[in-house]
C-alpha cells in the first residue's frame, strides 16, 4: 500500500507535535538554565546535572520514588490478574458490564477527595483501626497513615481497575476454543492456565506494568495527602523547587521522570516480543512469508 | 432531519445560556493574589455586594510561594497580602506601589501597629496590616499539660516520639526552632555557628515528626484527628478552631519565646486595578472585616483593630487569648517579630529545610 | 474442583470490588456530616453542606469550566481520533502505522506531571497560560489517543468497498469520512467522546500546572481542601461521582453496542 500522508492525517501528529513535543523539548532547554535571585536566567550550563550527582537529597528524591513506583507497579500487576481472570472466565456475559462498571467508577470519582477519605480511613482514630480494636486483633491502633504503606494503598486504588482492564484487553484475544481443545487432549486446569490462559495475559501484564509505573512515578497527590511527606519522592521535590521559582531544576527532575519512564517503556516493550504469543506470531509471520 | 433541528437548537440554547452568564457578571474586578482563607465566601462576599465588584484570587501557602508568584507576574494582581519581612526585599526591586497614608485609617489600631516600622520605607507607606499570631507551641491537653510546653524541650522528648507536626515552610518553623534555642529576639538574625547549632538541632527533630504538612488545613484536621499532638511554630490561628469544635486543643508560649507573623496588603505597581484595590484595603481595615478576618475556617488570628474585639463572642476571645490592647500588647511582648534571615541567603536555610524533609 | 476455582475469583473479585469502594462509599457518608471538621463516627446529619455548595459561585463556575473544557475536548478528541483512524485503516501502509500511533500516543506514555510543568512554562512563553483554551489544549493532547483506539477498533471493522463505491461516484475526502464512515461508526464515536469527556472531567495535575485563575471543579476541590476541608468538598465529590457514573454508564452501554454492531457485520 502507498503511503498518502496528505495533510489532514498530520493533524494530530501535529497537535501532539505543537502541543507537547514541543513544551517537552523546552523543559529540557531550561534544564540547562540558572537561577539567579528566585529568577530563572537562560543559560547552557550543566550545574544542575551536576547538582542532582552530588547532593544526596535528589539522590534520595530518585531512590524513593523508583522505589515506590516500581513496588506499587508490581503489587498492582499481582493484584490485577487474579481480577482480569475473574472478569474474563469466572464471570456470566450477563453480569460483566455490570462488574467492569462497579470496579471503574470508584476510579472515576474525584481522585484528590477520595484520597482524602482515605485519610481519615487509616487514621488512628479512623474506621480501620476501630473496627480492629473492637475485634480485639489489635490493643494499639495501628499507625497505618503517613508511610510508605498508605502511600501505598492509595496508588493501588488508581492503579488495580485500570491494569485490570488492561489485563482484559488482551485476555480477550484468547479464542475460548483453545481451553476446550486442551481440557479435550487431556490437559489439567493448571497446564491449561500456564500454557494458554497465562501467555495470553502477559502481553496485558506487561502494559499494565508500564502503565503504573508511568502513573506512580509522576504521582504527588498521594506522597503529599497520605505519605504526609515522610517518603521524599521526586514529584514532591519538583513541588518544591517550583514553589521557589526554580524552574531549572524543576525542569532537570522531570527530565529524570522521562528517563525514567523511557527506560521502563523500553524494557517493556522488549519484553513484548519476548512473550510467547509474541513469538509465536512472529514465527507465523515468517511462515506467512516463505 | 429532526434530529438536525433539534441538534441546532440545542446548540443555540447552550450557546444563550453561556452568554447570560457571562454577561450576569458585575462591572468591576480584583484580582487578589494572597494566604489562603481569603477566598472563603465570608470573607469576599461583603465586600463584592457593596462595592459591586468580583474579586478572582489567587492563593498561595507559604510567602515564599507569593515571591515567586510576584516577581513573575506583570500586571496581574491589584492586591497581595504578604508579611512585612518581605516588604523591603519587594520594595528593593521594584515591585510595590507606594500607598497614601491619608486614605487609611489607623486610629483604632493598637499602639505597636499603628505606625509599624516594617511596613515604611523613606517615608511612605507600602502595606497596611491586617492580622497577626504567634508562631510558638501548638498542643493537645489530653496528652501534654500546661506544665510540659514551659519550654520547648517537649519537642524532643520521646513523650511525644511520632506526634509531632510540622507546617511545610522553613520560616515560621525554623524560626521557632531558633527561638527555642534562645536567639530571641532575633532569631533568624544568626551567626554562621548558631545557624550550624539550629541545623543540628532540627535535624534531631525529624524522627518525632508524624507528618509534615503542606497547607494549614491538612494541619488542622491531623490535630483534630489526634494524629499530631504538637506542633512548633503554630499557636492561636490553628488552636481556635479545632478548640470551637470540641477538641482538647490550646497553645502556649514557652518561656524562651515565640515568633509573631503578621499580614499585611499591599499593592503591586502595575496593579491593573488600583481604584478597587484601595477599597479592599480600606474594607479590610473596618470592625466588621477584621472580625470575619479572626474568625475564618482555613486559620484564626488576631487583629490589630481594637473595635473589632467589641463584636466577637467570649469564646472566640478566649482562645485567642486576647480581650483587650492590654493583653495583646501582653501578647506581643512576648514574641519576636518574624523576620527574613540577614546574615545568610534565604537559600542556605531553604536547603537545610529540603534536607530536613528529606531525612529518612 | 472446576467450581471452587471460579468461585475463589468470584470471591476474590467481590473483595477488591468493596475494598476500592469504601474510600468513595465514606466520602458520600461524610458529606452528610453537619460538623464542620470530618471525623468518623458522625454524630449529626445535615443536608447543608449541599445547600452552600449550591449557592457558592466559585464551584459553579469551576462546574461551567470543567463543562466546557470536557465537551470541548470530547470535540476534539473525537476529530483527531477520526481522522487518524481513517489514515491508519485506509492510507497508511502497515509499516509506518506503529510509528504513527507511537508518535499520536507520546502524551499517555510519560507521566501528566511531566505534560503540566512542560505546557506551563511553553504556555506562558507563548502567553497562553491560565486560559481555558489551555487546559483544552492539554486535555485533548491526553485524551485524543484514548479516542483513537476506541475508533480504531471499531473502524477495522468497516467494509472498504463502500468507501471505494463512494469515492467512485465522485466524494471527496470529507464528504466519505462525514457522510459515509460517521453514521456507520456512531456508537464508537459517542463512546470516544464520553470517554474523552470523563477522562477531561476528572483530570486533576495537569489542569492544576497549566490553568491560572481559570479553574476546573477537581481544582476548585483541591483549593477548597487546602483552605479549608469540610464536608461541603465531600459534597462536591459527591455530585462528580454521581456525573462520572453517569457518563461511564453510557460509554460501556456504547461500547456494548458498538461490538455488538460489530459482531453483527461478521
Amino acid at each position: 500500500m502507498k503511503i498518502h500522508l496528505q495533510p489532514l492525517g498530520l493533524l494530530h501528529p501535529l497537535w501532539q507535535f505543537g502541543f507537547y513535543l514541543i513544551p517537552v523539548a523546552m523543559l529540557c532547554t531550561v534544564s540547562f538554565w540558572l537561577l539567579q535571585d528566585f529568577q530563572p536566567k537562560p543559560a547552557l550550563d550543566l550545574q544542575n546535572y551536576q547538582q542532582l550527582l552530588t547532593n544526596h537529597v535528589y539522590q534520595q528524591g530518585l531512590f524513593s520514588s523508583l522505589k515506590l513506583a516500581l513496588a506499587a507497579s508490581v503489587l498492582s500487576v499481582v493484584l490485577a490478574l487474579p481480577l482480569a481472570f475473574a472478569i474474563t472466565f469466572a464471570i456470566t456475559d450477563r453480569f460483566r458490564r455490570f462488574f467492569i462498571f462497579a470496579l471503574l467508577w470508584p476510579f472515576f470519582s474525584n481522585y484528590v477527595t477520595r484520597m482524602f477519605s482515605m485519610q481519615l480511613l487509616l487514621g488512628e482514630q479512623g474506621v480501620l483501626n476501630q473496627v480492629l480494636l473492637k475485634l480485639g486483633v489489635i490493643a494499639v491502633p495501628l499507625k497505618l497513615l503517613y508511610s510508605e504503606f498508605a502511600i501505598l494503598l492509595g496508588l493501588l486504588s488508581i492503579l488495580v481497575p485500570v491494569s485490570a482492564m488492561i489485563i482484559c484487553m488482551s485476555l480477550t484475544k484468547l479464542d475460548r476454543t483453545l481451553l476446550d481443545a486442551a481440557s479435550n487432549l487431556g490437559a489439567s486446569k493448571l497446564q491449561t492456565f500456564s500454557r494458554i490462559s497465562f501467555p495470553f495475559a502477559l502481553p496485558g501484564a506487561l502494559g499494565a506494568f508500564m502503565y503504573s509505573f508511568i502513573v506512580s512515578i509522576g504521582d504527588f497527590v498521594c506522597p503529599r495527602i497520605l505519605g504526609g511527606n515522610q517518603v521524599y519522592t521526586l514529584s514532591i521535590l519538583i513541588e518544591d523547587r517550583m514553589k521557589v521559582n526554580d524552574w531549572p531544576m524543576a525542569a532537570v527532575l522531570g527530565v529524570m521522570i522521562m528517563v525514567a519512564s523511557l527506560v521502563v517503556m523500553s524494557a517493556v516493550l522488549y519484553g513484548f516480543t519476548l512473550t510467547p504469543t509474541a513469538m509465536f506470531a512472529q514465527r507465523q509471520a515468517r511462515q506467512n512469508e516463505s | 432531519m429532526r434530529s438536525r433541528v433539534a441538534v441546532t437548537v440545542s446548540v443555540l440554547a447552550c450557546c444563550f445560556f453561556l452568554l447570560a452568564a457571562a454577561e450576569a457578571a458585575p462591572q468591576k474586578e480584583l484580582n487578589l493574589l494572597c494566604w489562603v482563607s481569603y477566598e472563603e465566601r465570608s470573607m469576599l462576599e461583603p465586600f463584592e455586594k457593596k462595592y459591586n465588584v468580583h474579586v478572582k484570587y489567587k492563593t498561595f501557602v507559604s510567602d515564599d510561594q507569593m515571591y515567586a508568584l510576584l516577581g513573575s507576574s506583570k500586571h496581574q494582581y491589584d492586591v497581595v497580602t504578604l508579611g512585612p519581612e518581605y516588604v523591603e526585599k519587594l520594595h528593593k526591586i521594584g515591585r510595590l506601589a507606594p500607598l497614601n497614608a491619608a486614605d487609611y485609617d489607623f486610629k483604632d489600631y493598637i499602639k505597636p501597629f499603628q505606625k509599624f516600622p516594617l511596613c515604611w520605607f523613606d517615608g511612605k507607606l507600602y502595606a497596611v496590616i491586617d492580622g497577626y499570631g504567634a508562631n510558638a507551641l501548638l498542643y493537645n491537653t489530653n496528652h501534654l499539660t500546661a506544665k510540659d510546653v514551659e519550654t520547648y524541650d517537649i519537642l524532643w522528648s520521646p513523650k511525644v516520639k511520632g506526634k509531632v507536626g510540622i507546617w511545610d515552610w522553613y520560616l515560621p518553623t525554623m524560626g521557632t526552632l531558633s527561638s527555642a534555642l534562645g536567639n530571641n529576639p532575633r532569631p533568624t538574625d544568626l551567626s554562621q555557628q548558631k545557624f550550624q547549632v539550629l541545623d543540628q538541632k532540627l535535624m534531631k527533630l525529624r524522627p518525632q515528626v508524624a507528618a509534615i504538612f503542606g497547607s494549614p488545613s491538612e494541619l488542622t484536621t491531623a490535630v483534630a484527628n489526634d494524629q499530631v499532638w504538637i506542633v512548633p511554630g503554630c499557636g492561636e490561628w490553628i488552636s481556635a478552631i479545632v478548640r470551637e469544635q470540641g477538641k482538647p486543643v490550646d497553645w502556649a508560649v514557652p518561656k524562651q519565646g515565640g515568633q509573631m507573623w503578621i499580614e499585611a496588603l499591599s499593592i503591586p505597581n502595575d496593579a491593573p486595578h488600583p481604584d478597587v484595590a484601595k477599597l479592599y484595603v480600606q474594607w479590610m481595615q473596618t470592625p466588621e472585616a477584621q472580625k470575619l478576618k479572626s474568625e475564618r475556617k482555613a486559620y484564626n488570628c488576631n487583629v490589630p483593630n481594637k473595635k473589632a474585639y467589641d463584636l466577637m463572642s467570649k469564646a472566640h476571645k478566649d482562645a485567642l487569648k486576647v480581650h483587650n490592647e492590654e493583653e495583646a500588647i501582653k501578647l506581643i511582648d512576648k514574641l519576636a517579630v518574624r523576620r527574613l534571615p540577614s546574615q545568610q541567603p534565604e537559600t542556605t536555610w531553604q536547603d537545610a529545610w529540603q534536607k530536613f524533609k528529606a531525612a529518612p | 474442583m472446576k467450581v471452587s476455582g471460579t468461585l475463589l475469583l468470584r470471591a476474590y473479585l467481590c473483595l477488591a470490588l468493596v475494598c476500592l469502594a469504601v474510600p468513595v462509599l465514606s466520602m458520600i457518608w461524610l458529606s452528610f456530616d453537619a460538623n464542620q471538621l470530618p471525623s468518623i463516627p458522625i454524630r449529626n446529619y445535615s443536608l447543608h453542606w449541599y445547600e452552600e455548595v449550591w449557592q457558592n459561585p466559585d464551584i459553579r463556575e469551576g462546574l461551567i469550566n470543567s463543562v466546557i473544557v470536557g465537551l470541548s475536548v470530547a470535540a476534539l478528541s473525537v476529530l483527531l481520533g477520526l481522522v487518524s483512524a481513517y489514515w491508519l485503516c485506509r492510507r497508511l501502509s502497515a509499516r509506518m502505522s506503529p510509528l504513527y500511533v507511537s508518535i499520536v500516543s507520546l502524551p499517555c506514555f510519560a507521566p501528566l506531571l511531566l505534560a503540566g510543568m512542560a505546557m506551563l512554562m511553553y504556555f506562558q512563553t507563548i502567553q497562553l497560560a491560565g486560559n481555558i483554551g489551555a487546559i483544552i489544549a492539554a486535555h485533548t493532547c491526553y485524551c485524543s489517543p484514548f479516542a483513537l483506539s476506541l475508533i480504531r477498533l471499531s473502524y477495522e471493522r468497516l467494509n472498504p468497498e463502500l468507501e471505494c463505491a463512494a469515492r467512485n461516484l465522485g466524494a471527496g475526502n470529507f464528504r466519505t469520512i462525514f457522510m459515509i464512515i460517521v453514521p456507520q461508526l456512531w456508537p464508537a464515536l459517542a463512546a470516544a467522546a464520553m470517554l474523552s469527556f470523563l477522562v477531561s472531567w476528572d483530570e486533576f495535575v495537569m489542569s492544576w500546572f497549566v490553568g491560572g485563575f481559570t479553574k476546573t471543579l477537581p481544582m476548585v476541590l483541591y483549593d477548597m481542601i487546602g483552605s479549608s476541608y469540610n464536608p461541603s468538598v465531600n459534597a462536591v465529590g459527591t455530585v462528580v461521582t454521581l456525573v462520572s457514573g453517569v457518563v461511564l454508564f453510557t460509554v460501556l452501554v456504547l461500547s456494548q453496542r458498538s461490538q455488538t454492531a460489530k459482531e453483527a457485520r461478521e
